[in-house]
């Protein structure tokens, strides 16, 4: 639609201001050549039996065929060429099954990329949708390298609880994982949990913990944690921060 | 006549100076338990509050607990930054061999604390717990083919309480009011024990590393 609509502007303009109809055969020519090889594209990607392999080549592919869209120069008027509407809804679909499969599965590349890109842009709805694959993919995982992001993505879900109902206690235990499994940044994200329950001496205990490639937020700076504490009470969360087993000091339900 | 109408000015002026001293406490002491502290009869600003705080538990009150109690706080005020707060108070309630008497005296000292200010100008003391676990043969750190078994107990106030565990893949069983988790790691990763018992949870993290190497990729 969008296309049609500027060649007619570029055939309106033409009879106004003398752009040459040659310009809109090439948009034309253009938008359905490109158009074919999208939906070419989309054919390709069906092939993969992995969810997320296709959907990483398709978006690759997409990407690759706008990127050569033209734009032409009319009498003091630009026009762009632009993919048809249904190549641009086919891709935007079949991107958005690819994601929901390769996250049903549990693939932990799939549920790391997609959480960290819908986190930064606002991607909420599109969230709370993917929550539950998102969670039963951290319930089954076994807690390797691998399995980082998706303890990071359901840990930090339970933590905000906005995609998914808040649960601190599930969230501290699914960053500890991420944390023993070698993630130094859940140290700091769990002492941030625990400075929201109002619990200072297990966010002191978490915040010690957080060193190294850790980057710890203002709220968790562990001399200000410290001075809330009394000796016994600091002593008390550095051997517990020592003890690497320990998730926290035990708390009641 | 003039001499005696100074004499009585001068005498009526130390009079109304001595009633005053007598009056403020002798050095900011509360008139009675449960009410705000006051000086010069306003009341403390909230880093006054805090100074005030500061001071030995003892020295501020009103009257004294027995001689035991009175002991007990005086040693964790040597221990500690010199003075003590509502929650070592809270926990000293829970002794067993405390008269009425100190009780009475100890939740005074409570609710006069809360009442002059904010609880949270307080420094939080040690963790207590009613509940304390025991975790017998916990080794955190296991390879693939290891065989982990581990005895979980936990006691209420002292007293032996039934505890529940959870760790995926392991092999859960009761011995009486102990729980046995035994567990052999096919793969390895990261695992969550919890346990619960009278209420109370506790968890440890426990870590499988590939067969024949403890160390790789691991804390």
């Amino acid at each position: 639609m969008k296309m049609l609509l500027a060649v007619f502007g570029c055939l309106a303009a033409a009879s106004l201001a003398g752009c040459d109809v040659s310009t809109s055969e090439r948009l034309t020519r253009m938008s359905a050549k490109l158009g074919g090889e999208v939906m070419k594209a989309v054919a390709d990607a069906k092939m993969l039996q992995d969810p997320w392999a296709a959907h990483q080549q398709l978006s690759s592919n997409a990407r690759a065929i706008e990127g050569r869209l033209e734009c032409f120069d009319g009498a003091g008027h630009r026009v762009c060429a632009e993919l048809p509407d249904d190549a641009t809804a086919a891709v935007r679909s079949e991107l958005l099954r690819y994601e929901s499969e390769a996250i049903a599965r549990g693939d932990a590349t799939a549920i790391a990329e997609t959480f960290d890109r819908l986190r930064r842009y606002e991607g909420k709805a599109r969230l709370a949708e993917l929550a539950p694959s998102i969670l039963d993919a951290a319930k089954r995982a076994k807690g390797t390298m691998d399995d980082i992001g998706t303890f990071r993505a359901a840990g930090l879900m339970l933590a905000a609880g906005e995609a998914v109902q808040r649960d601190s206690n599930g969230a501290v235990g699914y960053l500890a994982r991420a944390w023993a499994a070698g993630d130094a940044q859940s140290a700091g994200d769990i002492a941030i949990i625990f400075v929201g329950m109002n619990d200072l001496r297990n966010a002191y205990l978490w915040s010690i913990r957080c060193v190294g490639a850790c980057r710890r937020d203002y709220r968790v700076e562990v001399d200000g944690l410290q001075r809330r504490l009394l000796p016994a009470a600091v002593k008390q969360a550095q051997t517990g921060a020592a003890d690497l087993a320990v998730v926290e000091l035990d708390t009641q339900l | 006549m003039r001499l005696l109408i100074s004499t009585l000015a001068i005498i009526g002026l130390i009079s109304c100076g001595a009633v005053q001293a007598k009056g403020s406490g002798g050095g900011g002491r509360s008139t009675s338990v449960g009410k705000s502290s006051t000086k010069g009869g306003y009341r403390l600003s909230a880093s006054a509050r805090r100074m005030e705080h500061r001071r030995s538990l003892l020295e501020r009150a009103p009257s004294q607990p027995s001689a035991k109690v009175a002991q007990v706080i005086r040693e964790r005020e040597r221990s500690g930054p010199g003075w003590v707060g509502t929650a070592f108070l809270v926990a000293l309630l829970s002794r067993h061999d405390l008269s009425s008497a100190d009780r009475h005296w100890i939740q005074g000292r409570i609710d006069a604390l809360r009442a002059e200010g904010d609880e949270e100008d307080y420094l939080l003391d040690a963790a207590t717990t009613p509940v304390t676990f025991d975790f017998k043969g916990l080794a955190p750190n296991l390879e693939v083919g290891d065989l982990f078994a581990v005895m979980v107990g936990a006691k209420s106030k002292g007293a032996p309480v039934p505890v529940t565990c959870s760790l995926d893949e392991a092999t859960v069983t009761r011995a009486g009011l102990l729980t046995k988790v035994s567990w052999e790691p096919s793969e390895p990763g990261s695992r969550l024990l919890t346990c619960e018992a009278a209420g109370h949870q506790s968890r440890r993290l426990l870590r499988v590393a590939p067969a024949g190497d403890k160390s790789l990729g691991w804390r």
